[in-house]
């Protein structure tokens, strides 16, 4: 048997989680020795519960595992441990580093910078529009994306990463092979399509559990050479990612909210305790490229899709209307108060705008500028 | 000896002829009725005896037979108990057999012989019309129902001892006709509520004033307190008058269902709120005898669903080809009945589950959760929806400075102009509303010039439209347009129709 298999012998076997792994390493040094040996003496030796010894060495019994491991590879996925020549150089720095990953499409290049942007799910329009904007933007930059494919910002900035011809990657809670949420079926497959990838810890088929999301988070922060966090409330998902990040001593930085909204205090305190702010794109990537680890590419070489300057450019339809709009979601009322106009001019107006992508809905009725 | 009467019965909207023959012979005293009687005209011969005998008349001790045709339709209600009452006199030699000539006999009978109202006699009076009978012989409370029509006498009686008295004496009671086009001249009246109500929708309010103006449905979508009901229950202060043939149509209906108040027909266009927990039968129409459900009591008016996501799902999919082909057709074993249901829909629904999706200072549903929420309603009737409004939660500001905006007479105004224009518009069409249009009629009546058009393109590829909602923004636009008097549709008109798509639930 190659030592990979053995690797995945161990570390694929369902019930058995990173912490028992690692007594069994502790005892046993390689997976090799342990498959040689015996469920009672493992027992005897680590003292780890009986169950789980069963299911492993039941499938040492039955070699299930190597059909497993054969399907595995029909499906595109790839599995790695420490010992494999391209596992991520990045998670060995960490004190609880994964024993085996499960990739699915491509991992990081380490040529190229990496940006993890994380956020909340239940975001709000402006929290969207940033998503968008700041991952379509560093994509075609050459940033590589890095988020959890959760519902919300993870979502959203893999998608405008996609969107403009970027590459991102996506690390889960679940098992590769379970999508959730289930919504982002199509987004799963676009990732690895466009170039980027799908990075798992668990075994195959692990269900998706409340606990593994924030242990995964570790991983989302581990990849990232900077780490933008766009919403959080407080006591969030999302500012465990950021505490990985402080941990591992990558960079966090956070966009700016409104004092008093809910979505804004989780980025605010993190401001406040000594986070980056960010103030836009070009800054960012300015401190990215400034490290000189990496070479920015030249200015439209690298399938820049966006422009950046779209709106200023093209004179707006209706200037009276699009002057009001800004990053703060208005509604026609308000626009209409505003402005001074009537009903059916704000809603004409604002449906041009709309086409002309002068301004976006983020949510029904509710408009603001594009950038 | 035999004798005839003629009677009638309800069959959906309508009524047919039932004659009620009774035959008093010789032989051992017994009572029988056949012609198929369902329960509540089999126990008519409890009423009847017992009424016969407490109006001072002898109830003849021999063999009664009553038939009643045609003998293969199930005969139902209990507008049967006076003829056969009178069909029996009659035939005991107790009323002159010429009185009955020429008159069509309704009610029920009540133990001492009062005569008690009982349901659709206005369509019967049409029915008596139709078929040139002089006199309809009906339950005082009923007889103002056929004061619209005016060939048909209305002889209101109260007691069974008064009518054979004005029988044998030939007396015919009337009463006062009424001209129905004076009655349908609309003022509308205080206790409506007005739209000045309602501060800061500016957007909602001119929504509901194009809904109202081409009949559009209409969708509101909003968070809890901030106007949706308000908005829909303003309503009927904006729609305009009935024509005679509606209100006939909208009474009949009312009639059948017993629901005519205050000695009046239904004079302004229906409102009907069900509740959320309304059945199907009950929205429908059904019951073994079918009835007309709270789809066609809002005939010609409007329908509206309060809390859409509340109602059942497939209460909901089930409105769904009524609201296709305006009718509904309810088949049961008795008998498969068409009622009509051209209703206007309008509906209110929260964005999200705690209902304040997209304020995130209260919501904490994220898209799918949102999307779920509003999935319920996304197949069967979002696609009939020409008109979707966010009522957004207002500043305290907009609130306390008492802009009242648009109010219910100056909606009404342009709504009264805009129909005018549709009325011209299809004079040789058999629609008047440009919700109505088939496709060939849209093609026809709304061209385009380049620049609508162009901006109709860049948003059907930018909001990836279907093809429905292609031509659902065109009609709400010719509504536009038509409420501006303008005879051709502009862009400015299109562009406010795209305005009113629906964003919430993507198609």
């Amino acid at each position: 048997m190659l030592k990979e298999e053995y690797w995945f012998w161990m570390c694929g076997c369902e019930g058995l989680w990173r912490q028992d792994i690692q007594i069994l390493l502790d005892h046993y040094g390689e997976p090799e020795f342990l498959y040689q040996s015996s469920a009672e003496e493992v027992k005897q030796i680590t003292g780890l519960g009986e169950w789980k010894l069963q299911n492993l060495f039941e499938l040492k019994r039955t070699g299930s595992f190597l059909k497993k491991m054969e399907e595995m590879r029909k499906n595109g996925i790839k599995f790695l441990n420490p010992d494999s020549e391209d596992y991520p150089e990045k998670f060995r720095y960490l004190k609880d580093m994964p024993y085996s990953l499960y990739v699915k499409g491509k991992l990081p290049d380490p040529d190229h910078p990496c940006v993890g942007i994380v956020g909340a799910r239940a975001c709000s329009g402006y929290g969207k529009e940033n998503g968008r904007k700041i991952s379509g933007t560093l994509a075609a930059e050459n940033v590589q994306v890095v988020s959890g494919m959760a519902r919300g910002i993870d979502s959203i900035s893999a998608r405008g990463a996609i969107e403009n011809g970027g590459k991102t990657f996506a690390v889960l809670g679940s098992g590769i092979d379970v999508i959730y949420p289930a919504e982002n079926r199509d987004l799963y497959y676009s990732i690895i399509d466009s170039g980027g990838g799908i990075i798992s810890e668990y075994p195959l088929g692990t269900q998706p559990i409340g606990w593994q999301f924030p242990y995964r988070n570790r991983l989302i922060a581990a990849l990232s050479d900077v780490l933008m966090v766009i919403e959080a409330a407080i006591n969030s998902g999302t500012l465990t990612t950021a505490a990985w990040a402080l941990e591992l001593g990558v960079g966090v930085c956070a966009v700016p909210g409104r004092v008093g909204d809910r979505l804004s205090v989780g980025c605010n305190r993190l401001i406040a305790d000594g986070a980056d702010i960010f103030l836009n794109v070009e800054t960012l990537l300015n401190s990215i490229y400034s490290t000189g680890k990496w070479i920015r590419p030249v200015a439209g070489s690298f399938g820049c899709t966006i422009n950046s300057a779209k709106g200023d450019q093209a004179s707006p339809s209706h200037p009276q209307i699009y002057r009001l709009l800004d990053s703060v979601p208005q509604n026609v009322r308000q626009l209409m108060e505003k402005s001074g106009l009537s009903a059916e001019e704000v809603t004409s107006a604002l449906s041009e705008l709309e086409i002309d992508g002068m301004t976006i809905q983020v949510s029904p009725d509710y408009f603001i500028k594009s950038c | 000896m035999i004798c005839k009467v003629i009677s009638a019965g309800i069959c959906g909207i309508d009524a047919y002829e039932i004659c009620v023959e009774a035959d008093v012979a010789g032989g051992l005293p017994s009572f029988k009725i056949v012609g198929l009687p369902s329960s509540e005209v089999k126990e008519s011969k409890e009423r009847v005896e017992r009424a016969i005998v407490n109006s001072g008349f002898d109830f003849p001790s021999r063999r009664i037979t009553i038939n009643l045709s045609p003998a293969n339709i199930r005969k139902q209600g209990s507008g049967l108990d006076l003829p056969i009452a009178v069909s029996i006199l009659a035939a005991s030699g107790m009323i002159h057999p010429d009185a009955l000539e020429n008159k069509i006999f309704v009610g029920e009978l009540s133990l001492d012989g009062q005569v008690n109202p009982v349901r659709g006699v206005l369509p019967v009076a049409i029915m008596a019309d139709e078929k040139k009978v002089e006199t309809l012989v009906v339950p005082e409370t009923n007889a103002f129902e056929g004061a619209v029509i005016d060939g048909v006498k209305m002889h209101g009686v109260k007691n069974l001892r008064e009518l054979v008295s004005d029988l044998n004496h030939f007396r015919i009671k009337d009463v006062e006709h009424v001209r129905l086009e004076n009655m349908l001249e609309r003022t509308y009246s205080e206790d409506i509520p007005d739209y000045s109500d309602i501060a800061g929708q500016e957007k909602a309010k001119r929504a509901t004033m194009i809904a109202v103006a081409g009949f559009h449905n209409i969708l509101y979508v909003g968070p809890p307190g901030a106007g949706k009901s308000m908005m829909a229950q303003r309503i009927p202060g904006i729609l305009n008058c009935m024509t005679k043939s509606e209100c006939l149509e909208v009474s009949k209906i009312y009639s059948i269902s017993g629901l005519l108040k205050d000695d009046s027909l239904v004079l302004t266009r229906p409102f009907r709120n069900p509740n959320q927990g309304v059945s199907s039968a009950a929205l429908l129409g059904g019951s073994n005898n079918p009835r007309p459900g709270e789809i066609t009591l809002a005939h010609k008016g409007v329908l509206f669903l309060d809390e859409l996501t509340e109602f059942k799902k497939d209460i909901l999919n089930e409105l769904r080809i009524p609201l296709e082909d305006r009718k509904v057709l309810i088949s049961r074993v008795n008998a498969s009945v068409e009622f009509p249901c051209d209703f206007m829909l309008v509906a209110a629904t929260n964005p999200c589950r705690c209902g304040y999706y997209p304020d995130r200072r209260y919501c904490n549903c994220d898209e799918a959760d949102v999307a779920r929420y509003l999935s319920h309603i996304k197949g069967p009737l979002l696609d009939r929806v020409d008109i979707c409004v966010g009522v957004n939660r207002i500043e305290a500001d907009c609130l306390s400075n008492h802009q009242t905006g648009l109010s219910s007479s100056d909606m009404r105004e342009k709504i009264r102009k805009a129909q005018e224009m549709q009325k011209e518009r299809f004079k040789e069409e058999n629609i008047i509303f440009n919700s109505q249009m088939s496709k060939k009629m849209t093609d026809k009546y709304c061209q385009l010039d380049i620049q609508s058009l162009d901006a109709l393109k860049r948003a059907y590829e930018k909001f990836n439209m279907t093809a429905r909602g292609w031509y659902k923004i065109i009609k709400v636009a010719r509504t536009i347009a038509d409420i501006d008097g303008s005879a051709d549709i502009k862009k400015s008109h299109v562009l406010e129709a795209i305005g009113y798509r629906n964003s919430y639930i993507s198609e």
